[in-house]
């Protein structure tokens, strides 16, 4: 069945900050309500494909566009770059993630950015940023993955820039444009490389590129090319230094989105590029190569949050930690290891999109610079009750107490490892556990310095936020609860289609 | 020989003599009548821009259309012009068309200081005229006149300002060293028919081509690819002939520094590839020595991508980090069109040579654009140095956002044109099967990220920096300003989102080229 119900749901998201910001100009409330209610049209424009999506068939393709957007001649061989997106069972689970975590963030900002600048310039922006990323994730062509995938690039460093927090920003926002630009061009290569090598009929569609038949070092070289650049965002070690800056800086929103669901997008792509298409797990030594440096960064992370005193800078060096983990799940090449991996994506988007919020209320409700030091604040849990629960549940959900949504993913991982069956999995799995540990440690210490302890004096007049801010992160809360209590909600999807890349039936 | 075909230039011509023979007569009260001048000028340019439009038709024009006859022989060797309109140069003339127009429309309120104006849109009008005869011209002498026009019209607006030191100095500069190159140019046109015996570029090729097959390359060959690569490099402004663009780009008023960085620099670098290939390309296969110059060429192109970014990195006057972005473009540009004269398969040469055409389009159009900004800049406040400018988004927020979009385009961002373009090079690169094509790209790309760097830090220091206190008095740009600056972004933005169109009119070009 043919229908056009992702293309209006890009469509209405590309063109949304036009209109969101001319509204801005004339007044601030409706650059900040439209853009809330187009991001909520194009969310149910998408979840209508979730019908075609169940009812093609799990793990079938629901794609609709055109496939010649760009079409050039090379002798007998065509370049055709179509404009496709595709919901399957793989992609839908992702980009309802990033909906949900986006208009979150978008009503969170309505608090957050309250007393800012050029409101109508953010919430264009913010809807581009959204596009970027639901782009990325529909997208079924190469070079429109690219496209989209620098379209996730500029409106985030125009929002880091101009309303980061100062006066570093500028600064920030540069290192972290300059390191996802370079990583962008390997992937651009790569790119290149798949359809020099795997396309036969000169389309960049992802479905007609094939590379069984290619040599294993072409495949590897590709392989590195497009990891470096996913490495990248998704902040591995040691390509992980942009991140504490940046998602430390940029504003708390912004830094949820970022950290949230952006920085995961690449591990999508990883299963959906480095697994499915250039098949790297049959590179045995190569993938342990992987899970050497997931383990290493899993564990640098949790120390380096262990050390912070900033709660955003805690959060961010634990998102490194937690990009360990996904990276962990897929350098495995397991069924399991995989699933996790697309598990954890949701998991941590909750927690972390939670965690990130909560951060960002202690700044509006405390000060700028006095809301972010862990060591002045303490015993908030009196006053602002309903932040300090939610943060609580995202914590343990973070640190896999079970049975919360966390706790799934992590668990599948770590089965994923020992699936792997290999000698060294054992010794990574020690340390995935301790980094568990670590992650428990920080983040109850969080709990515990911030939020428990003595009531101060000083904070005696902090309130709980007004409910645009705490109602988007209620309901974070409730989903984690529930896919912690419904796993399934999740897994039919991924397993499905995991199980389609690994080939089981 | 059919007129009609020619109506571009003339248009041109008759309006740049309207214009001088107005301001002769209304020279006592010349400031009254300025915008006399400019409302002919921009007729002019409107007419031509219909005309070029409609032109895209019929094409190719029959060539016995186009040939002129002096004297009574109906033929005779070197005795007639002849002139060339096909899809490859009606994508030119329509480039050229296009920002000339829109300069046209930018100078009505940019100038308005300025007083003897008649000179300024006469001169515009003759620039446009010589570039559109030199990508027309179909043989040697018909190429040289124009492109003498086209380059005094030139040295004259770099220097219009001629009160100031830094643009008469500029001015003499390009005009000494263009002139050494117009020299080297004469000289191989003179080889050229000192060999062949014709001035008529096609026949130049086949005779050429015959006495190639039979005698094998000798130097005066050599002599000719030499002296045809500088004769043109210098106005293509290729490392090392590019010293004279960084300082008359800057010093020419905003819309000339538009145009000669957009277009007139590819007048060269047409007039370099068309003659090059026509004249070596058919005995390339015969005489495999011959593929040193295009790889010569690709190393050429490189090498000018390299200096442009070093340069345009230590740059802190906005004009002349453009016009350093300009050398590096040129060598984007190169690296594509030096295909033509290497052994690659000649799909992948034509796929090449289309991705060059087409960034001969977005570059004019992104550079353009960003030139255009900047002399929007220099209305409200008149100073080039970054440091100054620094915050100046608050105060001028539209031009600003068209610079961006500019800048943006010219880093390559997507799904801006600049990208395309350049992916259009780089998958014609990946696709040649030669080492030194894949190394190249890689260089190519490098060099692209590089310029991101540049680009990146004027636009935060526009934006992000709070505007000082000296900016306290700058107002957004006027409307009369503000309108072509949104005729080039949205254009570009068409040209983003379909750009298949416009790759498909390259296309037809880069196959007009005959390869």
């Amino acid at each position: 069945m043919f229908n056009f119900t992702l293309i209006i749901s890009i469509a209405i998201l590309l063109l949304a900050p036009i209109i969101v910001f001319f509204l801005g100009k004339w007044n601030d409330h409706a650059a900040k309500w439209s853009a809330f209610i187009f991001v909520l049209i194009s969310a149910v424009f998408f979840a209508l494909s979730l019908g075609d999506v169940l009812n093609d068939g799990l793990g079938n393709i629901h794609s609709e566009g055109w496939n010649k957007w760009i079409n050039f001649n090379l002798g007998s061989k065509n370049v055709t770059i179509g404009f496709k997106l595709i919901a399957d069972s793989l992609s839908f689970p992702i980009a309802a993630i990033i909906f949900i975590l986006s208009l979150a963030a978008v009503m969170y900002s309505f608090g957050y950015m309250k007393k800012e600048e050029n409101q109508g310039a953010y919430y264009a922006l913010l809807v581009l940023y959204i596009a970027g990323m639901v782009g990325v994730i529909l997208a079924g062509d190469l070079v429109q993955f690219y496209v989209f995938w620098e379209l996730m690039l500029i409106p985030s460093y125009f929002i880091i820039a101009k309303w980061g927090s100062k006066p570093n920003s500028v600064k920030i926002a540069f290192k972290y444009f300059m390191f996802t630009h370079v990583g962008a061009m390997a992937i651009l290569i790569g790119i290149g490389g798949l359809w020099a090598y795997g396309s036969a009929s000169g389309s960049f569609l992802i479905a007609n590129i094939n590379m069984t038949a290619v040599s294993k070092t072409v495949t590897l070289v590709l392989t590195i090319l497009f990891l470096l650049g996913f490495a990248v965002k998704m902040a591995i070690f040691p390509l992980h230094s942009w991140l504490p800056d940046t998602h430390g800086e940029a504003p708390t929103p912004i830094s949820a989105i970022l950290s949230g669901v952006m920085i995961e997008t690449a591990a999508y792509a990883i299963l959906r590029i480095c697994t499915d298409i250039l098949d790297m797990g049959s590179n045995v030594t190569f993938t342990w190569v992987l899970v050497g440096l997931a383990v290493f960064t899993m564990v640098y992370g949790g120390i380096m949050a262990l050390a912070q005193k900033d709660t955003k800078r805690l959060f961010a060096y634990s998102s490194i930690s937690q990009m360990g983990y996904i990276f962990f799940g897929l350098g495995t090449f397991t069924a399991f290891g995989a699933t996790g991996s697309m598990f954890h994506i949701v998991s941590h988007a909750l927690a972390k999109g939670t965690l990130f919020m909560v951060a960002g209320i202690l700044m509006t409700q405390i000060g700028h610079h006095k809301g972010r030091d862990i060591k002045q604040l303490g015993g908030l849990a009196y006053k602002m009750p309903i932040t300090a629960i939610v943060a609580l549940i995202a914590a343990l959900s973070l640190s896999g107490l079970p049975p919360l949504a966390g706790f799934m993913s992590e668990w599948i991982i770590f089965e994923g490892g020992l699936a792997s069956g290999n000698p060294l999995g054992i010794i990574a799995i020690f340390m995935a556990v301790l980094s568990t540990a670590l992650t428990a440690t920080y983040t109850l210490l969080f709990m515990k310095n911030v939020f428990l302890g003595p009531e101060k004096e000083e904070f005696k007049d902090v309130k709980d936020p007004s409910p645009y801010m705490w109602a988007p992160l209620v309901v974070l809360a409730l989903l984690t609860f529930i896919i912690g209590i419904l796993p399934n909600s999740v897994l039919t999807f991924v397993t499905d289609a995991v199980a389609k890349i690994f080939g089981i039936t | 020989m059919n007129v009609f075909w020619l109506l571009p230039i003339i248009i041109a011509v008759a309006g740049a003599l309207l214009i001088g023979l107005l301001g002769r007569f209304a020279r006592r009260e010349s400031q009254g009548w300025n915008l006399t001048y400019a409302i002919i000028a921009n007729i002019c340019f409107l007419a031509m821009l219909g005309l070029i439009i409609a032109f895209g038709n019929a094409l190719p024009v029959k060539s016995e259309d186009l040939i002129l006859v002096l004297g009574t022989k109906t033929y005779e060797k070197g005795i007639y012009t002849i002139f060339r309109l096909d899809q490859l140069t009606w994508w030119f003339i329509l480039i050229f068309t296009i920002l000339g127009s829109v300069t046209a429309i930018y100078s009505i309120r940019y100038m308005d200081h300025d007083d003897r104006l008649d000179r300024y849109y006469l001169l515009l009008l003759l620039l446009v005229a010589g570039m559109i005869g030199v990508v027309m011209a179909g043989d040697l002498l018909t190429l040289f006149i124009f492109w003498e026009g086209m380059s005094i019209a030139s040295y004259i607006l770099v220097s219009f300002r001629k009160d100031e030191p830094e643009p008469v100095e500029a001015g003499v500069k390009y005009l000494f060293m263009s002139a050494f190159g117009s020299v080297m140019l004469l000289f191989g046109m003179s080889l050229l028919y000192g060999v062949t015996g014709t001035l008529n570029i096609a026949e130049i090729g086949t005779t050429l081509f015959t006495k190639l097959a039979t005698n094998g390359i000798s130097g005066v060959h050599v002599i000719i690819i030499i002296s045809l690569i500088i004769g043109f490099g210098v106005k293509a402004a290729i490392v090392p002939l590019h010293t004279w663009l960084p300082d008359a780009h800057p010093a020419a008023p905003s819309g000339i520094s538009a145009m000669l960085s957009g277009v007139v620099i590819m007048t060269g670098m047409f007039a370099m590839i068309n003659t090059l290939t026509t004249f070596f390309r058919p005995s390339l296969l015969l005489l495999p020595n011959l593929c040193a110059v295009g790889y010569v060429l690709l190393w050429v192109s490189i090498l000018t991508m390299v200096i442009g970014n070093l340069m345009a990195l230590r740059q802190t006057d906005i004009k002349r980090l453009l016009a350093f972005s300009t050398v590096l473009n040129v060598g984007f540009i190169l690296f594509g069109l030096s295909m033509t004269l290497t052994n690659i398969n000649s799909d992948v040469v034509t796929l090449g040579v289309q991705g060059s055409y087409f960034h001969v389009l977005t570059h004019a159009l992104g550079k353009g654009l960003a030139f255009l900004c900047a002399g929007a800049i220099l209305y409200r406040f008149h100073d080039r140095e970054l440091d100054k400018l620094e915050g100046i988004g608050h105060k001028m927020p539209v031009t600003t956002f068209a610079f961006t979009i500019a800048l943006l385009s010219l880093a390559g961002v997507p799904p801006l044109p600049g990208f395309w373009s350049k992916l259009n090079i780089v998958v014609a690169a990946v696709s040649s099967g030669n080492v030194q094509y894949y190394v190249g790209v890689a260089l190519f790309l490098l060099s692209s990220v590089t310029s991101v760097v540049y680009y990146l830090i004027v636009l935060q220091r526009l934006w992000f920096k709070p505007a000082g206190e000296h900016l306290k008095d700058v107002k957004e740009t006027p409307i009369e300003i503000i309108i072509p600056l949104m005729v080039i972004v949205i254009l570009m933005i068409v040209i983003g989102v379909i750009p298949n169109t416009f790759q498909n009119l390259a296309k037809q070009a880069a196959t007009a080229l005959g390869l």
